[in-house]
């Protein structure tokens, strides 16, 4: 024990001192590990993974993040086949092997839709188009932050005003060698 | 019961990198190994901290289930693996003290045993339980890094070395903490009515 730059009575008290802490630090030496901890380490270390709390946590607020918008794009995707089934065929391109058979997501709220149909049906044509990657958070659909800039093959249904009231993303097609 | 794997494992010698990879390819006669040389001082190191027996066995759990689970995380090169140890415990159970800032007393069911093997008298033992009593009664009112310091080199005997590893500090900052540590112990102590030692 160093003992320095302290008055006379300060080095008798730490004298005093470093023989209880000699004699605590014998005590402290001869206190027992529990029996038991070796038995509960294995069974621990071999037993199923424990998750935390907030690993819970955060797995139960990520698929809440998750439901709103995949429920929303289920419906979304149910209305926009029936839309899709309603254009007139003469409008379409011609089927395309690559091309899906469907998958339109209705931009239009549902009163406009209705609105739509009680005038007399929807015309609309196909156009293709290239939509970036953050455009799909408007969309209610996920989308990797760190692939933002990237574009997206896409076919947007316009109708004969210019207004667009759905949008399918397509696979991306491999160049032409 | 000693478990036949620990038993085994006694006798194993080899480097703490060693171990480690070896525990970290899920062999347990040398998680048994390491338990058997470190799980004593790494317990007793809680329990000076925390003065709560459940508490430290349950950090000292902890450190060798991690160790167990996460045996590639240990750098031979930073410390020996019983600082590793001692580390996560510290780690532990200083987050507890943050949360609580108040410790339960230090269990002394044994104190009587302990004394009993040296054949003292009746009022002898009275009296070094008082001074146990008013010691860690006094290492209780230091600030974490004043008891720790105190408690890894001065109750624990380890290294300047490696108590500054395992309390995460540099060596100069563990001799100022503790030289601060006993000169507030002896102020404690001397305030206390009756002598300590």
């Amino acid at each position: 024990m160093t003992i320095d730059s302290i008055t006379p009575d300060d080095k008798r008290s730490l004298e005093s001192l470093a023989t209880a802490l000699a004699r605590t630090a014998t005590h402290l030496a001869a206190e027992p590990v529990p029996p038991a901890l070796w038995t509960r380490v294995l069974a621990q270390a071999d037993g199923p993974p424990v998750r935390s709390p907030r690993r819970r946590f955060s797995m139960s607020t990520r698929w809440r993040a998750w439901l709103g918008p995949s429920l929303a794009a289920l419906a979304v995707t149910g209305v926009a086949a029936l839309l899709f089934l309603s254009v007139p065929r003469g409008v379409l391109p011609p089927a395309d092997e690559a091309a899906p058979t469907s998958g339109f997501l209705t931009l239009a709220s549902a009163d406009r839709l209705r609105a739509l149909e009680g005038a007399g049906g929807i015309s609309a044509w196909v156009v293709p188009t290239e939509l970036r990657r953050a455009d799909l958070a408007s969309l209610g659909l996920p989308f990797d932050p760190s692939r933002a800039g990237d574009s997206i093959p896409a076919e947007v249904l316009v109708q004969a005003t210019g207004e667009v009231i759905a949008v399918r993303l397509l696979p991306r097609r491999s160049a032409p060698r | 019961m000693i478990p036949l794997v620990q038993r085994r494992a006694v006798a194993m010698p080899a480097s703490d990198a060693i171990l480690a990879a070896r525990i970290a390819d899920g062999d347990r006669a040398a998680l048994a190994f390491v338990y058997t040389r470190d799980a004593g001082k790494v317990y007793r190191f809680a329990l000076a901290m925390c003065g709560n027996a459940a508490w430290a066995a349950d950090a000292t759990q902890d450190a060798f289930v991690q160790l167990a689970a996460q045996a590639q995380a240990f750098d031979a090169a930073r410390g020996a693996l019983g600082a590793w140890l001692a580390g996560v415990v510290r780690h532990r159970l200083y987050a507890q003290w943050r949360e609580a800032r108040d410790t339960p007393a230090l269990p002394d069911d044994d104190a009587d045993d302990v004394d009993g093997r040296h054949e003292i008298t009746p009022e002898l033992l009275l009296v070094r339980r008082q001074q146990q009593d008013a010691l860690w009664a006094a290492v209780r009112t230091l600030a974490w890094p004043f008891r720790e310091a105190l408690v890894l080199v001065d109750l624990q005997d380890r290294s300047y070395a490696e108590a500054a590893a395992i309390a995460g500090i540099e060596i100069n900052t563990l001799r100022t903490r503790l030289h601060r540590a006993r000169r507030r112990l002896a102020q404690a102590l001397n305030a206390q009515p009756g002598e300590h030692a």
